[in-house]
């Protein structure tokens, strides 16, 4: 009987664990799985319906079938790659950032679009009418080991720079144009690092080589080497893993952790509005939400990208290995029509990839821009209030030849987070996946910065406990063999 | 038809569950933690690379001393409350017990973040990230340390405490050698509940100490996380794991409390 139960336990037990993975696996040609970013795509605040449930019907509409969106959501990249990895074939769309994208490309895991989907004729591919001519560039230039490029693997979504939020009543303005201001003791414990890896060894970088940054600014400024070159040689820059590389900005942080506040990834915004710190080292998008927040509780916060340069980041839709390649590029044409790219900003604050008249003329009137003709009519003592923001990098098809440069008397706030202007681009890098072996030798860097040093008391303690029980177990050894003694003189 | 179900047969959803949420993912931490990462070989790497880093090594014993601390602290402030409350012969005494009880039932975020306002309030968020990281493993754990103590105070025969009085022992002394020796297992039973799990709430330790305060836990989550080394994040587990069970032993949890047969044996 004991046996028994015993075998039909662990094989119950067994077949659960080999039908878990097969029950999550299963691609149905009218099953479309998503699985994506929290809070990452525009959702009705009273019915909780997101855009995903949206293209059921828009689906039906277009073709009359019925189809299934199953939306999921994950934390980090690590863990989709994770979860990824032990059931392969349980999505058919996903959105990664950009490092996790090139790996994965490098390893193999994703299908590629189809050329339907690239085919910029057809009036119903969305994604790549729409998109911007800065994305697509960026997209197109990034080789992939094949010979294709990250074009054909991916297709964006939203992307942002890295900065600072901060309060411009405490901090000096021109203090927060460079990264040092996190080292800077003037502003001890008002300042975060972000609790990941890649974005505060990207930091320290920044800031260990921000002599050499400097340098190739002043370079560009006086037309020595032009936007290509100095953009290029940032992102050499702002990608190096070499050993001596890594031990400088293993130095530079733990003294950047003397300094700061503390590590966070999500507290920073919160605490930014409630005055513990003045400077958050942030996403864009997480500034655009933080400035909006504060806002709204009459708090003035400002974001700024150091002048040495920054990182720019972006997610993008791809396709595992296996997946419904035709229902995933449907819905990545549908998420990208103009209309929900808008959508989607309003309620992410991240900026979006799509660009086009549409988003243009949102962007004018979210932010109340005034564009070129109407600046054109404008006084000229009105004028010069104005700061003209170049966007022609991002907004390079607009209709009937629209200048893409605007005006605005708001200057590095939420306008700012969600469109940098070109100069802030010029100066900014995407960051690379670090391979097997550089990423273990930046967890060990990350290991000793977080690690805490280990305080007298608890050896004290330790010591102090161990010599108890020690002193115990003599104690009472002494004890019996006394007692043994005493026992044995006394039946003498 | 008359359902019959023998004492054997009413163990199968536990047994069920056992297996499969305890004994299996238990296998795989075994497995990971003996394995190599790149070829799948076993492999003692994983233990040799966490034993030779100065870093994981003092964060380990960080993390030992500030589990270590956080249950005496529990311990001192959870005795003397169950004691009274036992002891006393106050009518409403199952209220004051939930009174202590009570932050248990208000979620956990909400209580850890309401304190690090608190401690902001009080200006000291951010220059004593130990000490704010042990107060707040305090005030989780508290509950944790009362509950046993005062479930074994409160069944302690008082026929025993008359005897040592009259046979002409001190109070003092009734409380040393009898109420003490007798409450053992609560003690045990409560610095079992609340030591491990200091060890690894990595959440106390990163909304109050401000990210400053690394313990095992967060390290074991970055293994996971960032670093993508499950191999080396289980093998932390484990020593984690073994760290408690000479615990255990050390303090004699493994003792039978009472020999009856009842429960024992389920196989």
């Amino acid at each position: 009987m004991m046996k028994k139960i015993l075998t039909f336990a662990i094989a119950l037990a067994l077949a659960f664990y080999i039908t878990l993975p097969n029950l999550v696996v299963a691609k149905q040609d009218n099953l479309l799985r998503i699985y994506s970013w929290e809070d990452y795509i525009s959702t009705d605040e009273e019915t909780g319906e997101t855009l995903a449930d949206e293209f059921e019907d828009w689906y039906k509409a277009k073709t009359g079938k019925t189809i299934r969106v199953e939306y999921s959501t994950f934390g980090t990249n690590e863990i989709m790659y994770n979860e990824l990895k032990i059931s392969p074939g349980s999505y058919d769309l996903i959105c990664p950032s950009e490092y996790m994208i090139q790996k994965m490309i490098n390893e193999d895991m994703l299908e590629e679009y189809s050329a339907e989907f690239l085919d910029e004729t057809n009036t119903e591919n969305h994604y790549v009418r729409n998109v911007s001519g800065y994305i697509k560039n960026l997209f197109e230039s990034h080789q992939t080991k094949n010979g294709k490029s990250w074009a054909n693997y991916a297709a964006g979504y939203m992307w942002g720079t890295m900065g600072f939020i901060y309060n411009p009543d405490k901090i000096d303005q021109n203090d927060i144009v460079h990264w040092k201001a996190v080292w800077d003791e003037k502003y001890k414990n008002q300042s975060t690092l972000k609790d990941s890896v890649r974005d505060t060894y990207f930091m320290g970088l920044a800031y260990v080589y921000s002599n050499e940054l400097t340098t190739l600014a002043t370079q560009f400024k006086n037309g020595e080497i032009n936007s290509q070159q100095y953009n290029e040689q940032v992102n050499v820059i702002l990608n190096r893993t070499d050993d001596e590389t890594i031990a400088k900005v293993e130095e530079a942080l733990k003294q950047a952790k003397k300094n700061v506040f503390g590590f966070e990834v999500d507290s920073g915004k919160n605490d930014m509005i409630t005055g513990k710190i003045n400077v958050n080292f942030a996403w864009s998008g997480d500034a655009v939400y933080a400035i909006d927040e504060a806002e709204e509780q009459g708090v003035y916060l400002n974001y700024s990208v150091p002048v040495e340069g920054s990182n720019i980041f972006f997610d993008g839709w791809v396709m595992p290995k296996g997946a419904n390649k035709t229902l995933a590029e449907e819905f990545v044409n549908y998420i990208s029509m103009p209309e929900n790219a808008c959508a989607n900003m309003d309620y992410i604050g991240y900026t979006s990839v799509i660009a086009g008249d549409e988003v243009f003329d949102r962007m004018v009137d979210y932010f109340e821009l005034t564009t070129a003709e109407d600046f054109a009519s404008l006084s000229s003592a009105e004028q010069s209030q104005l700061t003209a923001v170049d966007l022609s990098y991002f907004f390079n098809d607009l209709s009937d030849g629209r200048s893409s440069t605007v005006y605005t008397d708001v200057v590095g706030r939420q306008f700012y987070a969600q469109y940098p202007d070109l100069d802030t681009i010029n100066r900014c890098a995407i960051m690379n996946y670090f391979d097997n072996e550089t990423n273990e030798k930046i967890s060990i860097l990350w290991e000793n910065v977080k690690g805490t040093e280990l305080p007298v008391w608890v050896l004290v303690m330790l010591g102090t406990l161990v010599a108890i029980y020690v002193g115990q177990i003599v104690a009472k050894k002494i004890y019996k063999r006394n007692r043994a003694k005493y026992i044995a003189q006394t039946r003498k | 038809m008359k359902m019959h179900f023998n004492r054997r047969q009413l163990v199968i959803p536990y047994g069920l569950f056992l297996v499969l949420f305890v004994i299996i993912p238990l296998g795989f931490i075994v497995y990971y933690a003996f394995t190599n990462g790149s070829t799948g070989a076993f492999s003692l790497n994983n233990f040799i690379k966490f034993f030779a880093s100065p870093t994981s090594l003092s964060t380990l014993l960080l993390s030992i001393g500030v589990a270590l601390l956080t249950t005496i602290v529990c311990l001192l402030i959870a005795y003397p409350v169950a004691y009274i409350l036992a002891r006393s012969n106050f009518k409403k005494k199952s209220v004051l017990l939930m009174l202590f009880v009570l932050p248990m039932w208000i979620n956990f975020v909400l209580r850890i973040n309401a304190l690090r306002e608190f401690l902001d309030l009080v200006g000291i968020l951010n220059k004593a990230h130990l000490f704010n990281t042990i107060l707040g493993m305090v005030y989780d754990f508290l509950p944790f340390m009362i509950l046993p103590l005062y479930t074994t105070l409160i069944k302690l025969d008082k026929s025993m405490l008359e005897a040592s009085a009259d046979l002409g022992s001190h109070p003092v002394a009734t409380f040393c050698k009898v109420t003490l020796p007798l409450s053992m297992p609560g003690i045990v039973s409560g610095i079992t509940m609340v030591f491990m799990p200091t060890m690894t709430n990595y959440v106390i330790s990163d909304t109050l100490g401000l990210g400053h305060v690394t313990i095992i836990g967060k390290f074991i989550e970055e293994c996971f996380g960032a670093r993508s080394d499950w191999h080396l994040g289980s093998a932390i587990a484990l020593v984690l794991l073994m760290i408690i069970f000479v615990s255990m032993l050390v303090s004699g949890g493994f003792k039978e409390e009472d020999n009856g047969s009842r429960g024992a044996g389920l196989w």
